[in-house]
């Protein structure tokens, strides 16, 4: 960070104090600004320093600092970076464990029973498992992706409830709920490490840039389009209002709850935010304009362009989406609200009580914060392809590494499972009722003995092992989240 | 090409299984069909492949059913809002609605079962021959052929170095055993051998619970009890789900069952975290389920008369009897009120005026003194949309007159009522000079209990320990193998050393190293000695 130095340089010492200097300077940068958000609003909260609420906001401020560190090191295989970064994951984590000793002591049970308690054990476990695979496979690129992802997961957790005073319905009163949520956690980091081990296999192993391109814009079009599709119907319950109306609905509310349209049964106030449908019309559009083109198999060039373009306009969308809620310009939403809807209210009232916020839409969110991020990883990846791909550890490596990471996971999914079905069985008498979650559970675990069974039987390694474990993530990810936030089930309160 | 083709490999190290026949996995040749369709069709039931795709198909299935809302999870209100009329019976016709108790599910997970019944038969005998006849001797070739390999030059005579070498080995690895054939001596050692056959206790374990649930299936089933404090009964009532979502949206059927033995339903309560909120007339935490900590049963089991026992019944503390389990499920208080507590205000004649409180329970009368009356509840309940606790009491006096039938409240909600009734709709008034509240009431619970019947629950839980046994040991241990060939030489006895393991062949090697670093300190410089230091 210093320029200044006492003594002489060799002309290597220079070279790497330049190269690292731009990655120290913004990771620094990012954290001063963190910091600048989240200390004023630990001091307004006036919860004290070791609050779970303020632990968690000083670890994120560390894992960012970290995390810029961790990717600009995909780049700049300078080991300072790493030594640096290794520091601030050390501090960052330990204010994790104490912000979940904190949540603990607070709910007075172990963190893992709702969405929130799941996302920062799970970071938890992936900052910690990231660590001892460090030891056991000396694997330095894994903890470029693996801290990043357990960033992304603790920013995200913050804009869900996290509720510790909240009181479990007597059928999660078990102590079978931590044994089988415990599993479930540390099966799903490491399925998320063969992930990410699958990934950098792929990278070594040379797939085209265009393949990554294309699965890149297909998660941006599937993400967008599902949204707009589950996620964003308006009072009359329309879908697709990006991509047909450009509008982005949010719901108002009055004192942190949905506000219930008299007369109309399920049905909440919703309005538009301001700008937002139609960044994210045109993110979608350029998403699928992309698509397009990487079937046609456009020139590289043309690619790329659109990848940025569709990129512009990702982080245009989330930073609308941010920027609205946190001014919470409520006023020009209830302006856009429809007559006879808004006729039901009084609409001063409404405007002067109702407020907006980014927790009510967390899953919304979620997925295009992991959409941008995806671009933007693909992005630094083609303009360093080559610098990457030769960083890289040894593919073999890292094959292992992905099948030794699946023969834990699976015990861990089969055990989840069994524990579930004990749990479910002591509780409602039957230890399988085909519900989404167990299904999903089950789903993942089939394509899990997929793979071992083609590897062990049939030698697949290499490619088709990495797209096994990655499909395999994917049902991961649609099981953990997916189906709590879709598709309600026994594991609704989950 | 794997590291882990355990059943491949074995053919690379045993000379004379290159020839056999189940060496080369069947499927490949699954060409035409010499045996009649029977042996083809075997042939396919055992093929990886079958296997793969019947995962696949599974897999997408499946997650056809977490899309699309299943009837046992959904009420038929619901789907009915979620799909058109027409769209609701060409899907339920289908079977879509109810995709994992179609019969045609139920075929792939028995075609699942066959493939992983004939899959392990086809290869069984393969991993079998590991353990009943292990390759105790193998040629030099095939030695020095291993994936890793040795040559140690000891100074010591033949019986010396044997001794040697099979310590070095017992400690390494397992008993070991010398085979002399062709006039030469090859002692051989092995762990884990039992290994070999983790994979087929996975798909034994998969059987045992496909067998578990089939049991269930067909012995057990699922149904409810509805009783009220006090009430026993010997029937419950079956869970119909084979009825299609047009008629399960109309009237429900119900279909009796007989238990062999009576559930009396003794006391019920709830518990709140926040005890002092227990009245009933704070209705609003009763509401909200988040405060109720949990629904307790005073449950008794009679069999032919004679009380076998009592136990509490809550969430996740079910009561077990005779294979039958009954799980708290619901809990219902819209039957009345059992016990009242009353507040009697009587002003006397002089002015001075009295109070009293009378707690009763339903059925009983009292007597209110100083006003020379019986009171009787009658009627009880709560009125649904207040949440507001009510009784109806008939006042008996002495002198003979008809009883007056007083409806009484809460003290709030009397003057609240009394301010809202006028002469149209007269409220009735205690008799002049008497006031009468209601101040704490307790409701007579219900409660809804599920009862399960499932003889094949064990035969899970014992297929899922064997499961995971099974992962275990296919993960975490290998077959591991090691021959010593002694050539007596001029000088001493050469030790010709090789080995391999069914999987996790980094492991071994750095095993193999340490036993080879064991071997003492007898000068060597084998080149491939040199490859391992290196690793």
């Amino acid at each position: 960070m210093s320029r200044v130095h006492t003594g002489p340089l060799t002309e290597g010492d220079g070279a790497a104090q330049k190269k690292i200097l731009w990655p120290m300077l913004s990771s620094v940068l990012g954290m001063v600004l963190l910091a600048l958000f989240v200390i004023p609003n630990i001091l307004k909260s006036g919860a004290g320093l070791m609050s779970p609420g303020a632990l968690l906001s000083l670890a994120i401020i560390f894992y960012v600092g970290s995390s810029a560190l961790l990717i600009s090191y995909l780049l700049r295989r300078v080991e300072r970076l790493l030594q640096v970064a290794k520091g601030l994951i050390l501090v960052g984590f330990i204010f994790h464990t104490g912000a979940i000793v904190a949540h603990w002591m607070v709910a007075g049970r172990p963190p893992i029973s709702n969405i929130f308690e799941m996302l920062i054990s799970f970071a938890w476990a992936l900052i910690a498992l990231d660590y001892v695979f460090q030891r056991i496979y000396k694997l330095k690129i894994l903890s470029s992706f693996s801290v990043p992802i357990a960033t992304l997961a603790v920013l995200l957790s913050t804009i869900l409830p996290a509720d510790p005073e909240r009181t479990l319905p007597p059928a999660l009163q078990s102590v079978w709920l931590y044994i089988h949520v415990t599993f479930a956690i540390f099966s799903y980091v490491a399925c998320a490490i063969a992930f990410v081990a699958s990934i950098l296999y792929l990278v070594k192993d040379r797939v085209k840039l265009e393949t990554f391109g294309m699965i890149t814009q297909a998660l941006t079009v599937t993400t967008i389009a599902g949204i707009d599709w589950l996620g964003n119907a308006d009072t009359a319950h329309r879908h697709f209002n990006i991509l047909l109306r450009g509008e982005f609905f949010l719901s108002l509310l009055y004192k942190g709850r949905e506000i219930a349209i008299p007369g109309m049964e399920k049905t909440y106030l919703v309005a538009g935010l301001p700008f937002a449908g139609n960044a994210l019309r045109v993110s979608l559009l350029v998403a699928v304009i992309g698509l397009v083109l990487y079937l046609a198999k456009a020139s590289s060039k043309t690619l790329l362009r659109v990848t940025q373009l569709g990129f512009l306009a990702q982080l245009a969308s989330v930073a609308v989406i941010l920027a609205a809620t946190l001014s919470n310009s409520t006023q020009q939403m209830i302006d856009r609200i429809p007559g006879q809807v808004l006729g039901q209210f009084d609409a001063a009232a409404l405007a002067k009580a109702a407020t907006v916020s980014i927790k009510s839409i967390p899953f919304i969110f979620a997925g295009l914060l992991v959409a941008l991020v995806t671009t933007l990883l693909f992005l630094i990846l083609h303009s360093r392809h080559e610098a990457i791909v030769s960083s890289l550890p040894d593919g073999k490596l890292l094959d292992e590494v992905n099948y030794k990471v699946v023969t834990i996971a699976f015990p861990l999914l089969t055990l989840m499972i069994a524990t579930g079905a004990f749990w479910a069985n002591r509780t409602w008498g039957s230890y399988w009722n085909w519900d989404p979650k167990e299904v999903g559970a089950l789903i993942t675990w089939l394509v899990y003995a997929a793979y071992l069974h083609m590897r062990i039987v049939r030698g697949w390694a290499g490619r088709r092992a990495a797209y096994f474990a990655i499909i395999g993530f994917v049902f991961v990810l649609f099981t953990f989240i997916g189906i709590s936030y879709l598709l309600p089930g026994l594991h609704a309160y989950a | 090409m794997s590291n882990e083709s355990s059943w491949i490999e074995g053919t690379t190290t045993q000379a004379p299984q290159k020839l056999s026949p189940t060496a080369e996995r069947g499927e490949e040749k699954a060409g035409p069909a010499n045996g009649g369709f029977l042996d083809a069709s075997i042939r396919f039931l055992s093929t990886v492949r079958l296997g793969l795709y019947l995962l696949i198909i599974l897999v997408v299935i499946s997650f056809i059913g977490t899309i699309i809302p299943q009837k046992p999870n959904t009420s038929p209100e619901n789907l009915q809002r979620m799909f058109a009329p027409a769209n609701l019976v060409l899907l339920d016709r289908i079977g879509i609605l109810d995709i994992f108790h179609a019969w045609w599910f139920k075929a792939l997970l028995t075609l699942l079962g066959l493939n992983i019944v004939f899959a392990s038969l086809d290869r069984f005998s393969h991993a079998w021959r590991y353990i009943r006849r292990p390759a105790r001797w193998l040629t030099e070739t095939v030695i020095r052929a291993q994936h890793q390999h040795a040559e140690i030059h000891f100074q010591t005579s033949l019986e010396e170095t044997e001794r040697a070498v099979k310590g070095r080995l017992r400690k390494c690895l397992g008993h070991p055993e010398e085979t002399e054939r062709e006039g030469r001596k090859v002692i051989f050692a092995q762990r884990h051998v039992y290994s070999r056959l983790a994979a087929y206790a996975i798909h034994l374990s998969l059987l045992v619970i496909f067998a578990g649930g089939l049991i269930g299936l067909e012995l057990g089933y699922k149904a409810r009890v509805s009783l009220r404090e006090g009430e026993s009964t010997s029937k419950v009532i079956l869970f119909d789900t084979t009825r299609s979502v047009v008629e399960a949206a109309g009237e429900p059927r119900f279909l009796e069952k007989e238990i062999p033995f009576t559930l009396q339903l003794d006391k019920a309560e709830v518990v709140f975290n926040n005890p002092k909120d227990s009245s009933l007339l704070h209705r609003d935490d009763i509401q909200s389920p988040g405060v109720v900590k949990n629904w307790y049963c005073t449950m008794s089991v009679w069999e032919n008369g004679v009380k076998q026992s009592t136990q509490v019944v809550a969430v996740n503390q079910p009561l077990s009897h005779r294979g039958f389990r009954f799980f708290q499920s619901g809990f219902d208080f819209g039957n009345g009120l059992k016990e009242f507590t009353f507040q009697v205000r009587l002003k006397g004649a002089g002015g001075q005026s009295s109070e009293a409180v009378y707690k009763v329970r339903k059925g009983d009368s009292f007597e209110i003194k100083d006003a020379h009356l019986v009171a009787t509840p009658v009627r009880s309940g709560i009125m649904p949309q207040a949440d507001l606790p009510f009784v109806f009491l008939s006042l008996q006096s002495s002198d003979g007159k008809p009883p007056l039938q007083l409806p009484v409240f809460d003290e709030p909600t009397t003057q609240k009522m009394r301010q809202g009734a006028n002469d149209a709709s007269p409220l009735p008034k205690p008799p002049d000079g008497m006031e009468i509240f209601l101040i704490d009431a307790t409701p007579e619970f219900s409660t809804t209990l599920q009862v399960s019947r499932d003889p094949g629950v064990n035969t899970v839980w014992a297929g899922c320990i064997l499961l995971m046994l099974g992962l275990m040991v296919a993960f975490y241990f290998s077959h591991q193998r090691v021959w010593a060939l002694l050539i007596p030489v001029e000088d001493g006895t050469t030790v010709v050393l090789g080995g391999d393991s069914s999987k996790n062949r980094s492991a071994f090697a750095r095993k193999f190293q340490h036993l080879v670093d064991l071997m003492g300190p007898q000068e060597e410089a084998s080149p491939v000695r040199q490859d391992f230091k290196e690793k």
